[in-house]
């Protein structure tokens, strides 16, 4: 699966839910399986970003990188060096707001009834 | 909070995998198992030693059969190795293999986490989860099968055209080659003779033309130009105007492009005047016609003209074929005429590989000078001698006595290139030279279906290069036809009609010029075929209207949803949260 | 992946031609399949054994730079995924051998990997066995083989520490190489059990091009591809670490595929240096690193420059195990020992119905060898189709 079909609505309903980042990772740009999938990631993931502090959450906490499969200790590395950067930013507002907990959980209620009715 | 619905009808059975002690000896995969068993919807879930031998396969077939599953899961490796033996099996015995879900508990969790037993074993608990969370959701896909004819259309009847044809036409497939020009043979007919051998191009190319025009297989169009190009893999329509200035149409299965490329001229550089001051394509004209005397007894060379230069109008490439053309053609006039004296001024000397280095050492034996000159103080022409200072030897400036100066220059992109480039909607490169799939591993075909490409249009070869590409591209199409039909996978992108809006926003992203726009119902459509299921379209889709089968929002959001549970889950169990 | 996965094709690896008879349509080859020791039908390649091995030799693919077990996987991505044991490592063979002969048992037996094996594939008894295959044609893609810089003594190759092939260099920056793409000095960690802690990272670097290749005394002829891996290597390792000091030393640099000038002059954006000249010697500094001498064209004087790793683009010379083949095949080479082919046959052998394709036939990098490659394919397909309708006709 290319990092092109990653959708702002895949990445906003895990902050929804509750998750304190969302890392991307595509190929390198330059080298995607399907010629120029990343580069939309790219442009999508920088407008993304722009949006994110729009629904209360700091763009630190969406991550893209593009690693290849072949660069198994840069991969690590990402990951870790994010997850570190998470725990000090501590846990996401979605989460630390029990206001913020309950509106998400009602809109996440009507994107279920939306959703079920959706795409069969 | 509760999972998500899930479909009245799914019967799951998970399969987790030890591989020997790959995840068993860093995770509980008994534990995944139980915990897998708790999930909605399975019915069925056990441990295999190797899920992929022989037993596990038969353990899977047989639980399909007798647990009468809906759905299979395997936790184990990476289904880039194994997922296709694991869709086949279900395959077997009656279960479409779209069904079919596999997680990866070994690369991504248990060879990462190979120092917390504990951890690692929550985590393949979750990934199973999601695999599960997904499997709910899949649906039985088809894949696409369309019959194909063995015929193929090559544009461009020069030395890598006319190999493509001859190749495929040998193999039984038929071809229509549309050429330009009246005659066949390109660029290599102008020349006197071929490097490293020295072979006649009359030689080579008299006996594949003979062959081409005699082959019953070949349907040759002359001094034809294509007009229009539609259509997609198995089903290329080609209209071509003939010589005689009639419109016709060609319906074949792929399309070799094999347009070539044309030399550059030095308009504006070094007094270049066509007569005594021309181009290493002029020298060859003369050496072809064998007229010596007028040449001149002083003969200089100077390599790099109008390429690898940043210079506005000129090229930034190397020409490739400029230094073996040079030295070739030096050899010929020693030959020819020993009395004159040639030389050669140069940057790098790129006669690469074993004959042309050899040719190189030849030239250098027979008295031919070298000289590198400095790009950035390059050499002037003043009252029959070139100047220069080498980038070599200091500061000291150089003359040599000119009678005859010859540029070389390199080739560069064809002025139809941009033309088919458009018809067939494949890319060109900042040189406008044809753009392949992937410059390693397929030089010769383009990214989209049955389109290849071979020759200079690609970049500047030589006559036997090109053949070889040509041959090449034969192969590739060979390939393709051999099989007498297309399969495209199931796994692509679909257009909810209802909810389709008709931004557009999916055309323009998709790489394959797959998805197409419906002006009457205002909605964008996806030929299927053209699809190769990156999904780059559902990225940007605003409403999801567009979704890639096998990967719908209900089943990605459904990995998200369970992946978050069960971290939660987790959280608390730890007391972390 | 796909060739191992294709329907039509037989992948036998580890295996090797003894013989060939007949003619084009008509081939009869004889191949030994070597004893691998693990059955390939029951292998699942899980890597169990190997982990628990207990003797350690060279790694071979990591250019006995680093270590691999007598049990083994030539290279992870591999085709086919299973194991193989090196018999002339492996204790127990030689245990069960000297048993055998009767001869004074000095090994211990060993045995772990058949208790360790789940999946019983391990056979200590395997033999080799022969093989006999029909059919049409023959490709020859026998590769080359890469010239031991050893030979040229000037350059210390073997003897001036950090002086290494490009092969070694490669297997230095890669990830899944000996020092995990860390860019040590060989010196530094070769030979050692495991990679000491806080190594530094090797700074500078020169590249010496056309070793023992345009060079009267051992190969006239450029090979072709170094050029530019020399330069990809110098980028890699910049990347890596932008400390890092390359200087590439080369008579001409021959930059000649599509994109290649425009990635020459990359590297030149990025600070790596072209010397223009051949390297006269390499020696042995104070300080124990490699000094490379050269002739500074400019200034006609010849300088010296110490550098952490000498990397050597060692000449691309035609294999000598494929000339074995060949001689058995009965076909001709050419003037450089390459396999001999005819201008615009460009992969015809001098036998009817062999054919050759890649750098057996002459230098050749990654893109011309895929489409020598198809190429071949088409040509093969060509002239079987035109026998067997020949065959038809008659």
């Amino acid at each position: 699966m290319c990092s092109g079909s990653v959708s702002p609505h895949h990445i906003l309903r895990a902050f929804q839910e509750g998750v304190d980042g969302v890392l991307v990772g595509g190929c390198r740009l330059g080298d995607c399986h399907y010629q120029t999938g990343n580069y939309m990631t790219d442009k999508r993931m920088r407008l993304l970003k722009g949006f994110l502090p729009f629904y209360g959450i700091e763009p630190e906490r969406l991550r893209v990188r593009w690693v290849s499969s072949a660069e198994a200790s840069e991969l690590v590395e990402t990951i870790s060096d994010f997850t570190k950067e998470l725990i000090e930013l501590g846990p996401s507002p979605l989460r630390r707001s029990p206001v913020l907990q309950r509106v998400s959980k009602d809109s996440m209620n009507r994107y279920h009834e939306n959703l079920s009715g959706f795409g069969s | 909070m509760k999972d998500f619905e899930k479909p009245e009808d799914v019967r799951i059975g998970v399969f987790v995998c030890h591989c020997g002690s790959n995840i068993a000896g860093y995770l509980d995969c008994k534990a995944v198992a139980e915990y897998a068993s708790t999930l909605p919807g399975v019915v069925f879930s056990t441990t295999n030693l190797y899920t992929c031998s022989e037993s596990g396969i038969a353990e899977i077939k047989r639980a399909i059969l007798d647990k009468g599953l809906t759905r299979v899961v395997v936790a184990s490796c990476s289904p880039r190795t194994h997922e296709p033996l694991f869709r086949s099996s279900c395959k077997e015995v009656g279960l479409n293999p779209y069904l079919f879900e596999m997680v990866n508990i070994r690369d991504q969790c248990s060879w990462v986490h190979m120092k917390d037993f504990e951890e690692a074993t929550e985590k393949a608990k979750t990934l199973v989860r999601m695999g599960v969370a997904k499997a709910w959701f899949l649906e039985p896909q088809e894949d696409l099968e369309v019959p194909i004819e063995a015929k193929v259309a090559v544009i461009g009847g020069g030395i890598a055209g006319l190999s493509a044809a001859e190749s495929l036409a040998d193999m039984g497939v038929s071809v229509v080659l549309v050429e330009k020009s009246p005659h066949l043979g390109g660029l290599v007919s102008y020349l006197s003779s071929l490097a490293p051998h020295f072979s006649s191009p009359e030689e080579v190319l008299n006996p594949l033309i003979a062959r081409v025009e005699n082959h019953s297989g070949i349907r040759l169009y002359l001094g034809a130009t294509v007009r229009g190009i539609e259509g997609y893999v198995g089903n290329y329509r080609i209209r071509i105007e003939t010589r005689e200035g009639e419109e016709l149409q060609e319906t074949v299965s792929a399309v070799v492009v094999a347009i070539g490329a044309k030399p550059y001229v030095p308009l504006g550089l070094y007094g270049y005047d066509g007569r005594g001051i021309i181009t290493q394509l002029e020298l060859e004209k003369c050496l072809r016609k064998r007229e010596g005397d007028a040449l001149g007894k002083d003969v200089v060379m100077i390599q790099c003209v109008g390429a690898r230069s940043q210079k506005e109008g000129e090229k930034s490439y190397c020409g490739r074929i400029c230094c073996i053309t040079a030295v070739k053609n030096a050899i010929l006039l020693k030959e020819l005429f020993p009395d004159t004296r040639v030389s050669i001024l140069y940057r790098d000397m790129q006669t690469y590989g074993s004959d042309f280095e050899a040719m190189l050492w030849k030239a250098r034996s027979m008295g031919i000078k070298f000289y590198v000159y400095d790009v950035n103080r390059p050499p002037e022409v003043r009252e029959g001698r070139v100047l220069f200072k080498s980038n070599i030897f200091s500061d000291e400036v150089i003359g040599l006595p000119c009678d005859l100066l010859v540029l070389s220059t390199p080739l560069i992109a064809s002025d139809d290139a941009t033309a088919i480039a458009n018809l067939l909607r494949v890319p060109v490169d900042a040189n406008g030279f044809f753009l392949e799939a992937h410059v390693k591993l397929r030089p010769l075909d383009f990214a989209t279906d049955g389109v290849f490409l071979c020759g200079s249009c690609r970049f500047p070869c030589t006559a036997e290069e090109a053949r070889i590409q040509g041959m090449g591209a034969a192969a590739r199409v060979g390939a393709l036809l051999s099989k007498g039909k297309v399969v495209s996978s199931a796994i692509v992108a679909e257009v909810n009609a209802l909810s389709c809006c008709g931004c557009k926003g999916c055309l323009g992203v998709c790489p394959y010029g797959a998805i197409t726009y419906d002006e009457v119902k205002d909605v964008c459509e996806v030929n299927p075929i053209l699809c190769k299921g990156c999904g780059t379209c559902t990225g940007v889709c605003p409403s999801q209207s567009v979704q890639l089968k096998g990967f719908n929002p209900k089943q990605l959001l459904s990995q998200v949803h369970a992946s978050v549970e069960s971290l939660k889950e987790i959280l608390t169990k730890y007391e972390r949260i | 992946m796909d060739v191992g996965r294709h329907p039509k094709i037989e992948l036998l690896a580890y295996s090797e031609v003894e013989e060939v008879e007949g003619d084009l349509g008509a081939f009869e080859v004889t191949i030994r399949k070597k004893a691998r020791y693990v059955d390939e039908s029951k292998c699942t390649g899980c890597g169990a054994c190997a982990e628990k091995c207990p003797t350690r030799v060279p790694d071979s693919y990591n250019e006995g730079l680093g270590e691999r077990r007598a049990i083994y996987r030539y290279f992870a991505q591999g085709i086919p995924s299973v194991y193989t044991i090196d018999p002339n490592a492996c204790r127990h063979i030689a245990w069960l051998r000297a048993r055998e002969e009767g001869s004074n048992v000095k090994v211990k037996k060993c045995g772990i990997c058949e208790k360790i094996c789940q999946a019983k594939a391990i056979d200590y008894l395997q033999q080799d066995r022969i093989i006999q295959r029909k059919v049409d044609a023959i490709v020859l893609a026998t590769g080359y083989e890469v010239m031991n810089p050893r030979d040229i003594t000037e350059y210390g190759y073997g003897k001036v520490p950090n002086v290494i092939t490009a092969i070694e260099f490669e297997r230095l920056l890669s990830a899944s190489g000996p020092t995990s793409g860390h860019l040590y000095r060989p010196s530094d960690f070769v030979g050692k059990r495991s990679i000491p802690d806080h190594l530094p990272h090797a700074k500078r670097l020169a590249f010496v091009q056309c070793v023992g290749s345009r060079d009267k005394r051992y190969s006239i002829h450029c090979s072709g591809f170094c050029c530019m891996h020399s330069i990809k290597e110098a980028i890699i390792a910049k990347e890596h670490d932008s400390e890092v000091e390359a200087w590439i030393f080369g008579m001409d640099i021959r930059a000649v595929g599509k994109g290649f000038e425009e990635y020459r002059l990359k590297a030149e954006s990025m600070g790596i240096r072209f010397i223009r000249g051949r390297v006269a010697e390499i020696t042995k500094g104070k300080k124990g690193l490699p000094v490379v001498w050269y002739e500074d064209t400019k200034t006609r004087r010849v300088q010296s420059e110490e550098f952490d790793i000498v990397i050597l683009a060692s000449a691309c010379l035609p294999s000598k195990d494929a000339s074995l083949l060949v001689e058995k095949l009965g076909v001709e080479l050419d003037s450089f020992g390459f396999i001999k082919t005819r201008p615009f046959a460009p992969f015809d052998t001098t036998r009817e119905g062999i054919f050759v394709c890649g750098c057996a036939r002459g230098p050749a990098d990654i893109p011309e060898s895929v489409a020598q490659a198809s190429s071949a394919a088409a040509r093969v397909a060509q002239m079987v189709m035109r026998e067997s309708r020949k065959a038809v006709a008659q």
